[in-house]
């Protein structure tokens, strides 16, 4: 294998190893690669998301304390993240009137898509580690989703 | 591995100026390639951590959009 320059960034970070995450459960814990996981969910998010822009959409959570549904964006308009990062803190949906959903895929698993009534709707899944055991202590544990419809 | 702790500056109640300037700096610093993530903070929104190589600051989501949006405007 050849010696790498020092200029060749791209193939310099190529080389780099992603950090893992420690996921624990009881006296057990495992290395898990959250990054891969979250880097693959979010180009099924950037796709699904290129899909539904310039349309309606139906967006809804459910939550121990609050949830809301069918809550809807018009002429949808996607803020992929800022300064151009390669994965997105956080995703804004902008709707007309100023209405906005902020999305942060730090704690971002996997985009589902299921069919009801030949009609997709997209699951987008945030998993925060198990129960007694979160990742981020500061957030609810487990796994929390968005759903999201098109409707024009 | 302990994850190494960082003192954040607080820039929430600064001048719209001193944040725009940070901001600046960040995209400097991402225009040479240098990673940068925008996360949370746990205090809730809209304040948001912003990590760049040596530069680290905890700001509000809201001022960064209003910068980010203005700076794909004026280019």
């Amino acid at each position: 294998m050849s010696q790498l320059g020092l200029f060749e960034t791209e193939e310099l970070r190529q080389c780099q190893v992603e950090p893992k995450t420690t996921v624990r459960l009881g006296h057990r814990s495992a290395q898990v690669s959250m990054r891969r996981k979250q880097r693959e969910a979010a180009e099924k998010l950037k796709a699904v998301l290129t899909e539904l822009e310039g349309r309606d959409i139906l967006i809804g959570e459910y939550n121990d304390f609050w949830w809301f549904s069918g809550l809807r964006l018009k002429r949808l308009k996607v803020e992929w993240g800022m300064f151009d990062e390669k994965i997105p803190g956080v995703i804004v949906l902008w709707g007309n009137k100023d209405a906005n959903v902020r999305i942060f895929l730090d704690r971002l698993v996997d985009v589902r898509t299921q069919c009801y009534g030949g009609k997709p709707h997209y699951l987008i899944d945030f998993w925060n580690g198990f129960t007694g055991y979160p990742l981020d202590q500061y957030r609810k544990p487990g796994y929390q989703s968005l759903h999201i419809e098109a409707v024009s | 591995m302990t994850p190494a702790r960082v003192n954040r500056r607080d820039i929430r109640l600064a001048s719209t100026e001193e944040k725009e300037e940070a901001y600046k700096l960040i995209d400097g610093l991402v225009d040479l390639d240098i990673p940068v993530s925008v996360k949370e903070h746990r205090s809730g929104f809209p304040a948001v951590a912003v990590d760049c190589g040596e530069v680290h600051i905890l700001t509000d989501i809201l001022s960064l959009e209003q910068w980010w949006a203005k700076k794909k405007k004026t280019g």
